[in-house]
């Protein structure tokens, strides 16, 4: 794979959280992240991984999180991160309508991710 | 003559005047001593003593005058003292008239004397009637003259008072038979005078109605003989001031002498003449305290008005008072009798008619001809029964009927009736009793309207009804009509109670609105009111509310509302239906789940792919080499997402079934667990969460692919197992174990062992991916036998029945 020029390292020493519970997705999801610089933290499958991986220190700049987690909602976990003030993007299969009513104005993209725009959405 | 020489006593006999004659001292009278008297004399004058009539003698030429007891009483206080004296001085006033008479019978006549006055008694006026005879002596000479004499004045008197009471009454008899057939006032106002004017010889009889003014009177007609009529209005004042205050009391006002009655002005008296009234009789008639009329008699001079005429005028006043009372109220009678005739024969539906006691008709008018077709020649007569139908009279119904209103005061009469053609005529009606004066029976009225087609009108309108109720009844969705004023259902069918859970009267009872708000869900409740108001307002209006049934179910209700007009436009009803539309609102909710999940899904696919595609690519030294190995992998995952995409709600993959598809696929199994080289063994129908199973699907995919290429399957002496089973994890979780075992084929060292930092995808995807997303503890060894690996991932926890049932059969 050919090295990213440094203009597009977005997220260089950014630590991001990567929420996700399918495999080749977070894998692909960090290897991306990766090339733009940025300190992938994770990827984790479930909530209480990523529970774990928020107390630790220092804590992410940022996180991406998959809504559906095997079943589970990833909604707990965004709230505790709007609580942090950690900005986040939802990454979702689902359309608008399908996402409950409080968190339908959240940050969101759909998957596949233009990891660009993620990127730039978790730069500021 | 010497006292010894006479005879008895003469006259004889005991009565006063035998006694007085025999008294008297004849000798001082021109007659001379009794002894004296011719024969014939004495023997006259024993016959006057002897009669009981009134009988006197008149002697000689000097007329001395004898009479009996008889004339004596008539004579009063004069008598005895005329005895035997000359009658010139007896009568002195009556004498010169008598004399006459007298003269004639000395003269030898008979003399009849008829109804002449005389004044026999003090008081005089006697009407006296007499007989003169003539007495001779011997010698032929007329001596005397006998009266035999009766009083006839009371007698006349009687007579005229009998002839003018006849004539009185002849002038009302008269009157009466004239006034009897007259029904106009005027006329007999006129008649009345004329008749009272002819008889009493009057010159003017006007018959004038006051006025109630208190002041003037009028005369429309008078009966007039020598004199103008004097139609017109007159003032009393006008009259002398007497005039109107005597006739409001009743008196009526005399005046028979006008030009000479010092009560009257002398402009009064010009007032008379103008009309040419010498004297004038009016009397009034007072009704109720109040003059009403005025008879008035005129002559055109003086005229005595004698009490009798005045009584005749008075009962001709009466009478003609009477008569046209009786003119006014016949007329009234008449005016109410047609108006009642009218109204019964311009009644044509209506059936009125009268039977008597027994039942026949008795009366039989236009709307009864015009009901039943009989005229009246024809129904009167014959039994009312004949209107009942032959069921009725069979039942005793004309019977009962009468009976039930001669108790009751009235029998409905409802109920069809037979015509005279035979066709069926529907009364309503009611029969009722007149009775007589004394309270009896005397017969019934019948009144009754033919309501045949109003009732066939309701027959239509209650098949109407029933139509509609039976379509009300069984539809499946609530129809209801609600009154647009005060929103009230006026109808809800029966499909409200299936539907709601709840019986109608939980709505009908009390207010409708609240009762019915209260079955809706509380947030539906405002829009529920408001699609009602809309419709109010004349819309159409499609909108679904949810009801709560008091059996905790809730129900979605999409009502389709819409106004009902009257003629003039305005909305009269507001009606609906309810349809409920609960499975098609879940089944919608569920479509919507399926689809987002379908999107979820899709897109999840999409980053599968492309990690799939990145992953291949990098471990690809050519295209050439990466194609066949990038699709075999979206062919596997075409597959797995066939599988995924062939459930129903609820379903979950089983495990034996993904390894099936993923070995036939491989074509390494020919039968149902087993191929040449292949054996499976484990319970069939364990389901694997649907998170997990593309993962999966990969990883067996790639074991497969790796046999296949290198392992057990690339040479025909190798042979692969797989065996699977149920276990319990820690916290007694379900899981399913599963070993894949290759052996009969000496292992190489693998293109996808560990090897220049590359992995093999199979190994990655076993000893990774599948512990990272299922959490699934996974071995990976490569044996000199061949490969093992083992893999526990979680069972899905929705079919434990399947999944117990399954263990059961596979212990």
């Amino acid at each position: 794979m050919p090295e990213p020029n440094t203009a597009s390292r977005l997220l260089r020493g950014r630590r991001i959280l990567v929420v996700e519970d399918d495999y080749i997705t977070a894998e692909d999801l960090a290897m991306e992240l990766a090339s733009l610089g940025a300190e992938v933290i994770g990827p984790v499958p479930d909530l209480a991984g990523a529970f774990e991986l928020l107390a630790a220190d220092p804590p992410p700049h940022a996180a991406i999180l998959d809504i559906n987690l095997g079943g589970e909602m990833v909604f707990p976990l965004a709230d505790r991160l709007r609580d942090r003030a950690i900005p986040f993007v939802l990454a979702t299969g689902y359309e608008e309508w399908a996402i409950p009513e409080p968190y339908v104005r959240m940050p969101r993209f759909e998957k596949p991710l233009n990891i660009r725009q993620v990127a730039s959405a978790l730069a500021e | 003559m010497a006292p010894s020489d006479r005879a008895p006593a003469w006259p004889a006999g005991t009565s006063g005047m035998a006694r007085r004659i025999r008294e008297l001292d004849w000798s001082a009278t021109p007659l001379g001593p009794v002894e004296g008297w011719p024969e014939r004399l004495k023997v006259v004058v024993e016959m006057m003593l002897a009669s009981p009539l009134v009988s006197t003698l008149a002697c000689g030429p000097e007329r001395v005058f004898l009479y009996n007891d008889a004339a004596g009483r008539l004579y009063g206080q004069r008598h005895p003292q005329m005895l035997g004296r000359p009658l010139a001085e007896s009568f002195p006033r009556s004498y010169p008239e008598v004399i006459a008479f007298y003269d004639r019978s000395f003269a030898g006549e008979p003399v009849h004397v008829a109804a002449q006055p005389a004044d026999v008694s003090e008081q005089g006026g006697e009407i006296f009637e007499a007989y003169l005879t003539p007495v001779r002596g011997s010698d032929g000479r007329v001596i005397a003259v006998h009266m035999t004499g009766f009083e006839v004045g009371r007698r006349l008197a009687a007579d005229a008072a009998l002839r003018e009471s006849e004539e009185r009454q002849a002038a009302l008899l008269k009157l009466a038979d004239a006034l009897r057939p007259l029904v106009d006032p005027i006329q007999i106002q006129s008649t009345a005078s004329r008749i009272l004017g002819e008889h009493l010889r009057a010159n003017r009889v006007a018959y004038a109605e006051d006025l109630g003014d208190g002041a003037t009177v009028i005369l429309t007609r008078n009966y007039t003989d020598g004199v103008p009529g004097i139609e017109g209005r007159y003032s009393y004042l006008d009259y002398g001031e007497d005039l109107l205050p005597e006739m409001q009391a009743g008196r009526p006002v005399i005046r028979p002498d006008i030009a000479n009655d010092p009560r009257l002005s002398v402009a009064e008296k010009a007032a008379h003449a103008v009309l040419q009234l010498g004297a004038t009789l009016n009397v009034p008639q007072v009704k109720d305290g109040r003059l009403v009329a005025i008879l008035a008699v005129h002559y055109r001079t003086a005229h005595s008005f004698p009490p009798q005429e005045v009584a005749l005028v008075q009962e001709v006043a009466e009478r003609t008072w009477a008569a046209l009372e009786r003119a006014r109220a016949e007329e009234a009678f008449r005016r109410g009798e047609e108006r009642f005739r009218a109204i019964v024969e311009t009644a044509r539906d209506y059936a009125i008619f009268a039977v008597d006691a027994a039942g026949r008709i008795e009366a039989w008018p236009t709307g009864a001809r015009e009901v039943f077709g009989w005229s009246a020649e024809e129904a009167i007569g014959q039994p009312v029964d004949m209107t009942f139908t032959p069921e009725d009279r069979a039942r005793g119904v004309p019977e009962a009927e009468r009976s039930t209103a001669r108790i009751a005061g009235a029998a409905p009469d409802v109920r069809w009736h037979l015509r005279k053609d035979g066709s069926r005529v529907f009364i309503d009606g009611v029969t009722r009793p007149l009775t007589g004066p004394d309270g009896a029976v005397t017969g019934f009225l019948k009144v009754g309207q033919d309501v045949t087609e109003r009732r066939a009108t309701e027959d239509a309108l209650h098949e109407s009804e029933a139509r509609f109720r039976q379509f009300g009844d069984a539809s499946a969705d609530v129809l209801w009509i609600r009154n647009a004023e005060t929103l009230e259902f006026e109808y809800v069918s029966p499909a409200f109670e299936e539907i709601h859970g709840a019986p109608l009267s939980s709505i009908l009872d009390g207010n409708h609105v609240r009762r019915w708000l209260e079955l809706v869900l509380p947030e539906d409740r405002a829009l529920a009111l408001d699609h009602l108001r809309r419709v109010r307002e004349g819309e159409h209006v499609l909108h679904a509310y949810r009801v709560l049934r008091p059996d905790g179910e809730v129900r979605w209700i999409r009502d389709t509302g819409f106004p009902l007009l009257d003629d003039r436009n305005r909305v009269q009803r507001l009606a609906g239906i309810g349809h409920d539309a609960t499975e098609e609102v879940e089944l919608n909710d569920r479509l919507r789940v399926l689809v987002a999940e379908l999107q979820h899904r899709s897109r999840n696919l999409m980053s599968v792919v492309r990690g799939v595609a990145d992953r291949t690519l990098t471990t690809s030294e050519t295209l050439d080499d990466f194609r066949p190995r990038f699709r075999a992998r979206l062919e596997a995952l075409g597959r797995v997402n066939g599988l995924l995409s062939r459930l129903d709600e609820g379903q979950r993959i089983t495990f034996d079934q993904l390894l099936r598809t993923e070995l036939a696929a491989h074509g390494v199994l020919d039968g149902p667990d087993h191929g040449e080289q292949v054996e499976l063994s484990g319970p069939a129908g364990v389901p694997l969460p649907s998170a997990t199973v593309q993962t999966f699907a990969l990883a067996l995919h790639e074991l497969a692919t790796n046999a296949l290429k290198h392992g057990a399957l690339s040479r025909p002496e190798g042979r692969l197992r797989v065996s699977w089973s149920l276990q319990r994890g820690r916290e007694g979780e379900r899981r399913l174990r599963v070993e894949w075992r290759e052996h009969g084929v000496p292992v190489d060292v693998p293109d996808d062992a560990p090897a220049g930092g590359r992995q093999g995808y199979g190994r990655v995807l076993i000893e990774l991916a599948l512990p990272y997303q299922l959490r699934a503890p996974t071995t990976y060894e490569l044996t000199a036998e061949g490969l093992r690996c083992t893999v526990i991932v979680p069972v899905s926890s929705t079919l434990d029945v399947a999944f117990s049932s399954q263990r059961d059969a596979h212990a």
